[in-house]
């Protein structure tokens, strides 16, 4: 464009600069928003739809199971887990169960939740009841001593479902719930311990036995420090 | 930069001369300071019912918690819509009708000044209905989802941006439409409207060989309910709107500034958008729709022929004045364009009717509620549609005589007679269309024929109450000086008609409720003789007819003594 059309045209010009700028400026915000959707930021995306079985891999060997259910029932969504996994903390070995109930209404809101690791008399559980607030009330049973904790966040934790396949699990409150997942469970618990998920068609005979393989979680709860003594508390038969 | 103000001071002068004038409750002033009144009553309304309404939903927290986007959402996204049917009409007659373009143009107005003192104009037809509803029902959203002080100020301020965007979209398609079609193919757009009637008939046919064949998958019920999330689309401005509201009611740590930033950039994108297009586009199609005054002439004797035999057996009087309403009708574009939009509307309603059907798949203890639900909703969806078509086609009808309704006066008639005329005019297709909307939710629904035909009948009745109430108020506010017709609907008068009409469906849906859900038997007692139904159904159907009728005669009554005052 030559000077004398933009001294023309003055106003077309700037109007097609604040175009060019403005929409600029919404593909940007509109990527993010899509990006936000999608579940890279506070969400747990890609839960299979269905039943489920995993083995739990330590160095190749299978140390336990984990199997999930997640069931839509009309138009409200349950999420079903149980798992065993055989650890071994110094020269104790021990097979705490796992057991994780959660049920999402209609509108994929988190109406109530369960969960337990059970050892022995040993217990822990964490259970969450309300949309919003979400009360949650924590409670662990060790060495016949209980322990009774409540507090409220808000809410509410939603689920969506991705086609018939999956669902993605998000909760907005938290900045990134998988890099929470990934960070705080996988990394000391479970990359320290050097535990994997393994989708599983049908569990080997070997994972499910009693008295199988275990995982030695000695180091990893030595990192951890200050949970190391209420872990062996806990784990103690 | 000065944009737009020399285009917007005679509207600031007109306002100020009329509010300056001496308040007399016997004056037009008077009355329409009585009707404020009665219009804050509307704001207090809206804000205790929404307070309500949100309190019901919110009520077990155990079970459900209704995020503040959802219902905003939903509410933004009608707005929207109707925002932009009223903005095009608005911005077809600013830009290409009004009788101050002549002379803005050969002035040495510039383009930014045009632009904007034309958007400004369009914004204030088509949002100050709305701002009325709007506000009231954002402090009851603050007060019920307890937001902090700041949310009522930001909110107020995201507004702006929010009802800029199709008051830009509706100068874009004003332009386009006008560009591509000149203004006198009415015929052409009204074969478009013809097409679009095709389409929503064709969806009734695919409703009904739906609900015959018997749905009973769950899965049709999720849909449903994913239809109704549709206001969480991310690229409608609704949602956008609604996002960064709910983030200011309850912050969360990612926070939601990326909505309030595409809000705002799609406004400014949009708005130069629509700049640089009536900027290059504008004159050329002002000069194709001056096209349209030269055109428009309808042989008369020719008319007379085709309706003495299509319609012999009314009287020469009334029938020269259907003749009048349809070419007054026919030769306006903003009518075509009106009509089009309209009806774009009822074959989307038809087409999203297909989802009722999915209610017969629920279980049976939830489906009776979802079917209550649903009938209400029908009813009163079906019945709003019937007002927004007669706040467009029959409320401004006999203003849109203009400045030649002194033929009218001189002529054998008097104005009941003409308002009679009017009425019949329009009460045919209107019912017509009505019965239509509430038959096929009716159907859609999966009921038995005899509620299918409760509906069209109630449709007729409404039909009556409503077209009637237009034709009354249109006479009380008539305005004879508009410079384009669009100017008509968005008036002062035609809010009046929508809050009557509001209040005359309200009662008209106690007879239909007492019809389908209260079993005779629960008036009259087990073992009560079959006729005693009978009487029941009779006597609800009388009730009904009877509030439209009485309304309908009343206002038209009122309409005329005002009329004829104002005329003497």
């Amino acid at each position: 464009m030559s000077i004398p059309f933009i001294r023309k045209r003055s106003g077309f010009c700037i109007a097609l600069l604040l175009f060019i700028l403005s929409s600029s400026g919404s593909i940007y915000a509109y990527g993010k928003i899509v990006e936000s959707r999608t579940g890279t930021g506070g969400a747990l995306h890609a839960v299979p739809i269905g039943e489920h079985s995993f083995e739990l891999l330590h160095e190749s060997k299978c140390v336990g199971h984990f199997s999930t259910k997640v069931e839509r029932k009309d138009d409200a969504f349950n999420f079903t887990g149980d798992g065993i996994v055989r650890i071994k903390i110094g020269s104790t070995a021990y097979a705490p169960q796992l057991r994780l109930v959660a049920s999402f209404n209609s509108l994929g809101q988190l109406g109530g939740s369960f969960l337990k690791v059970r050892n022995g008399p040993n217990q822990f559980t964490v259970g969450t009841t309300n949309v919003n607030p979400i009360k949650v009330i924590i409670k662990s049973q060790a060495e016949q001593q209980l322990l009774k904790y409540e507090l409220s966040v808000p809410g509410p934790i939603t689920l969506t479902a991705q086609g018939n396949k999956s669902v993605e699990i998000s909760y907005p409150y938290l900045a990134n719930l998988e890099s929470m997942y990934r960070g705080t469970m996988s990394q000391p618990m479970l990359q320290g311990a050097r535990i994997e998920f393994a989708q599983a068609e049908s569990l080997r005979p070997e994972c499910l036995q009693q008295d199988g393989p275990e995982a030695d979680l000695s180091d990893t709860l030595k990192s951890l420090g200050k949970l190391e003594g209420y872990a062996e508390r806990l784990l103690q038969r | 930069m000065r944009l737009g103000p020399i285009l917007l001071k005679p509207i600031y002068f007109a306002l100020r001369n009329r509010w300056r004038s001496r308040l007399d409750l016997r004056t037009h002033h008077g009355q329409d300071f009585t009707i404020g009144l009665f219009s804050l009553g509307l704001i207090l309304a809206v804000y205790k019912g929404t307070l309500w309404s949100l309190h019901k939903i919110n009520a077990d927290p155990n079970l459900v918690y209704m995020p503040p986007a959802h219902p905003l959402g939903l509410i933004f996204m009608l707005l929207f819509a109707m925002l932009i049917l009223s903005g095009v009409v608005s911005a077809y007659g600013t830009l290409f009708q009004s009788d101050d373009l002549d002379l803005v143009l050969a002035s040495p107005t510039s383009t930014s000044q045009f632009f904007f003192g034309k958007l400004f104009v369009v914004m204030i037809h088509s949002i100050w209905m709305p701002l009325i509803l709007i506000v009231p029902l954002l402090i009851a959203f603050g007060q019920s989802y307890n937001a902090p002080a700041t949310y009522y100020f930001v909110s107020l301020l995201t507004l702006i941006p929010y009802f800029i965007i199709p008051a830009a979209l509706s100068m874009i398609l004003a332009t386009t439409i006008t560009r591509i079609l000149p203004g006198n193919r009415t015929r052409e757009i009204l074969c478009v409207v013809f097409i679009v009637l095709g389409v929503a008939v064709y969806y009734l046919i695919t409703l009904i060989n739906q609900v015959w064949q018997n749905i009973n998958d769950a899965g049709q019920f999720l849909q449903m309910v994913g239809m109704l999330s549709m206001p969480n689309t991310a690229w409608l401005p609704s949602n956008w709107i609604a996002s960064y509201l709910q983030e200011l009611i309850r912050p969360t740590p990612s926070g939601a500034y990326e909505y309030l930033m595409l809000l705002c950039c799609f406004t400014v994108a949009i708005t130069s958008f629509a700049y640089m297009l009536v900027d290059a586009a504008h004159y050329v199609a002002y000069s194709r729709a001056k096209t349209n005054r030269l055109v428009k002439k309808r042989d008369s004797r020719a008319w007379q022929q085709w309706a003495e035999q299509f319609v012999p057996f009314l009287n020469q009087h009334f029938r020269a004045l259907l003749i009048k309403e349809f070419k007054i009708f026919s030769r306006e574009i903003a009518q075509a364009i009106q009509l089009l939009m309209l009806v774009g509307l009822c074959a989307m309603y038809i087409y999203n009717l297909r989802i009722f059907a999915a209610v017969q798949s629920l279980p049976e203890e939830v489906r009776l509620w979802y079917q209550r639900l649903l009938f209400v909703g029908n009813f009163a969806i079906g019945a709003f549609v019937t007002t927004a078509i007669c706040t467009r086609f029959a409320y401004p009808s006999l203003s849109l005589e203009g400045r030649s309704y002194w033929i009218l006066q001189k002529s054998p008639l008097t104005i009941i007679e003409v308002m009679r005329a009017k009425f019949w005019s329009w009460f045919l297709p209107v019912s017509i269309i009505s019965c239509i909307l509430f038959s096929s939710g009716a159907l859609a629904l999966g009921t038995r024929p005899r509620i299918i035909m409760t509906f069209g009948f109630s449709s007729f009745c409404v039909s009556y109450g409503i077209v009637g109430a237009a034709v009354g108020f249109g006479a009380m506010y008539a305005n004879f000086t508009w410079e384009h017709a669009s100017q008509l609907a968005a008036g002062f008068g035609s809010l009046i008609f929508m809050l009557y009409s509001t209040f005359l469906i309200g009662v008209s849906m106690i007879p239909t409720w007492l019809l389908l859900f209260v079993h005779p038997t629960q008036v009259f007692g087990e073992g009560s003789p079959e006729v005693w139904g009978y009487l029941w159904v009779l006597f609800n159907f009388a009730l009904m007819a009877g509030i439209n009728y009485i309304s309908s005669h009343l206002v038209m009554r009122r309409g005329e003594r005002r009329l004829i005052a104002a005329m003497s």
